[in-house]
């Protein structure tokens, strides 16, 4: 039997809801050489039936249905199961736009150097989705390039996972989805980002993110401020922070002293504070002294911004460049 | 302000005031307006399927007119008159100045305001050029205000709400008739009661 042009991989529990509205985007995809490994989770609602129903009408939609075990361990299952060498993601709870397989496909075609592609995404429906969330579709929309993804690699996750196109063997390479108490899509980016894997976006809105209640985002423990924060931490420590016992932290905020912790926890002190706040330069928090970004100098030792305001990075990377630090080497931004 | 007229649908052309007819299209007098003066994909593809439906006689609500270019559309097409309701009071200035461009009259009133300001029903056919979310807030006013076998022809829903759009107006008790899926949005025809 030959392989499809593309693997879909999608992990559902519970999305009777949405799940017809999610594997009808599928169907109408003008890339048409696909199959659908959608792993169900132990569900007990109607998805299951809903599976095998549209398994029955449609060859290329292959359900495995599992009791429940656990988001990761249904992508590693779903993953063992993918015969093609492009994995799309997708959610049973979104839609995709009807060339999305196709653009992404002939992307990965046309690049072989790129390991992973995301496209530009759109949250609905609109009258819900928050100030937060449209920021974030902004931003995430904003990252163009390989370089601008690694940028901000630390910012947030950069993809939508269920917005991604990626090579199986780029992924499989760094160990495939691991259970490590934080998102696993986030998780995955930083290893690709480690092991060099480029990264690509098509500037087009292919994906639809549908907002809701339920989402795992929403309820899962994964998904929390501090389960990001450790996450970054764990891959800084391997990167940028590698055989560094201090940091410099900018930003002096609830942001930065949540930082503090995490840092700690890894075993790395935070030896200066840095502030624009005259309120705050000059006193000692945590027994460690806040100084102005005046007095900061190339090669004095890494730097994390951890600046919690909106609009404040562009700022920081302003007065960065013209102390002469340069992004990346000198310091890296975790907001 | 002029404009270059254009080809829409199979049989119609949108030309600004004063333009010369030509012997195979039927045109449509347009001030330039905004969004419906027919270029957007949506107000072609609503075109394109009135162009296919018997509407002589028929009474219809243009549910967010803006400059009324499907109502002044079904009117060509032969229906007898209907309501235009958007919530803007400048796409009502412009629709009834159109309105007036294509030589009709009291056949259409115009409401500035929402459905909910919209004193009557038992219309034959419901045109709303709309975003799908609002379609789908209003989906059980707009099926109430139509009469059994009557005709929505609803667009301007974007890709991801096609799907929820078509579920809660079936659920509603109305049948897709057509789904058009344009490159952004999409196009949906029902019929109510079948």
């Amino acid at each position: 039997m030959t392989s499809p042009a593309v693997s879909i991989l999608m992990a559902v529990r519970n999305e009777e809801r949405y799940l017809p509205a999610a594997l009808k985007s599928l169907q109408r995809q003008s890339q048409s050489e696909w199959e659908l490994i959608v792993v169900d989770d132990g569900s007990t609602d109607g998805t299951a039936d809903i599976l095998t129903d549209c398994a029955g009408r449609d060859a290329r939609i292959r359900p495995l249905l599992r009791p429940a075990d656990g988001l990761v361990p249904a992508l590693v299952a779903g993953m063992k199961n993918c015969r093609a060498d492009l994995v799309a993601r997708m959610d049973g709870d979104d839609v995709c736009h009807p060339r999305r397989l196709e653009k992404q496909h002939a992307f990965l075609q046309r690049h072989p150097e790129v390991s992973l592609v995301a496209t530009n995404i759109r949250y609905f429906p609109a009258h819900i989705v928050r100030g937060g969330m449209r920021h974030y579709e902004q931003w995430q929309n904003s990252l163009t390039s390989h370089e601008l993804i690694l940028r901000d690699l630390f910012v947030e996750s950069p993809f939508t996972q269920p917005s991604v196109m990626f090579r199986k063997s780029a992924v499989e390479a760094v160990g495939g989805y691991r259970n490590m108490g934080w998102g696993e899509d986030y998780d995955l980016w930083l290893r690709l980002a480690a092991s060099g894997c480029r990264f690509a976006r098509i500037p087009e809105t292919l994906f639809f993110w549908r907002e809701h209640g339920d989402r795992l985002t929403h309820t899962s423990d994964a998904f929390t401020l501090d389960a990001f924060r450790r996450c970054k931490a764990h891959y800084l420590k391997q990167g940028f922070l590698k055989g560094c016992a201090t940091v410099t932290l900018w930003g002096v905020g609830m942001e930065g002293k949540a930082w503090r912790k995490v840092l700690n926890a890894v075993g790395i002190e935070v030896s200066r504070w840095i502030d624009i706040d005259p309120g705050k330069i000059g006193q000692t928090i945590h027994r460690t002294q806040v100084a102005d970004p005046d007095s900061l100098r190339q090669g004095c030792g890494p730097m994390l911004i951890t600046i919690g305001a909106r609009g404040a990075r562009s700022l920081v990377r302003a007065k960065c460049a013209e102390l002469g630090l340069e992004e990346g080497t000198d310091y890296v931004c975790v907001t | 302000m002029t404009y270059e007229p254009f080809a829409i649908g199979s049989s119609f052309r949108v030309v600004p005031p004063g333009s010369s007819p030509v012997p195979d299209r039927t045109d449509i007098v347009m001030a330039r307006g905004a969004f419906g003066s027919g270029e957007h994909e949506t107000t072609a593809s609503c075109i394109a399927i009135m162009e296919a439906l018997d509407l002589a006689g028929k009474r219809f609500l243009d549910l967010g007119s803006g400059t009324a270019i499907l109502a002044v559309t079904a009117m060509k097409r032969g229906a007898a008159g209907g309501v235009c309701v958007d919530i803007e009071s400048g796409a009502v200035q412009s629709a009834i100045l159109n309105c007036q461009l294509n030589s009709i009259g009291d056949e259409i009133r115009h409401l500035c305001g929402t459905l909910a300001d919209v004193d009557e029903g038992g219309f034959d056919i419901i045109l709303a050029n709309i975003y799908g979310d609002i379609l789908l807030a209003v989906c059980d006013d707009l099926v109430a205000r139509i009469r059994q076998g009557g005709l929505l022809l609803l667009s301007g829903i974007l890709w991801e709400y096609n799907f929820d759009v078509r579920q809660k107006y079936e659920r509603a008790g109305c049948e897709v008739i057509r789904n058009r899926l344009l490159d952004e949005f999409s196009t949906i025809l029902l019929k109510k009661g079948a």
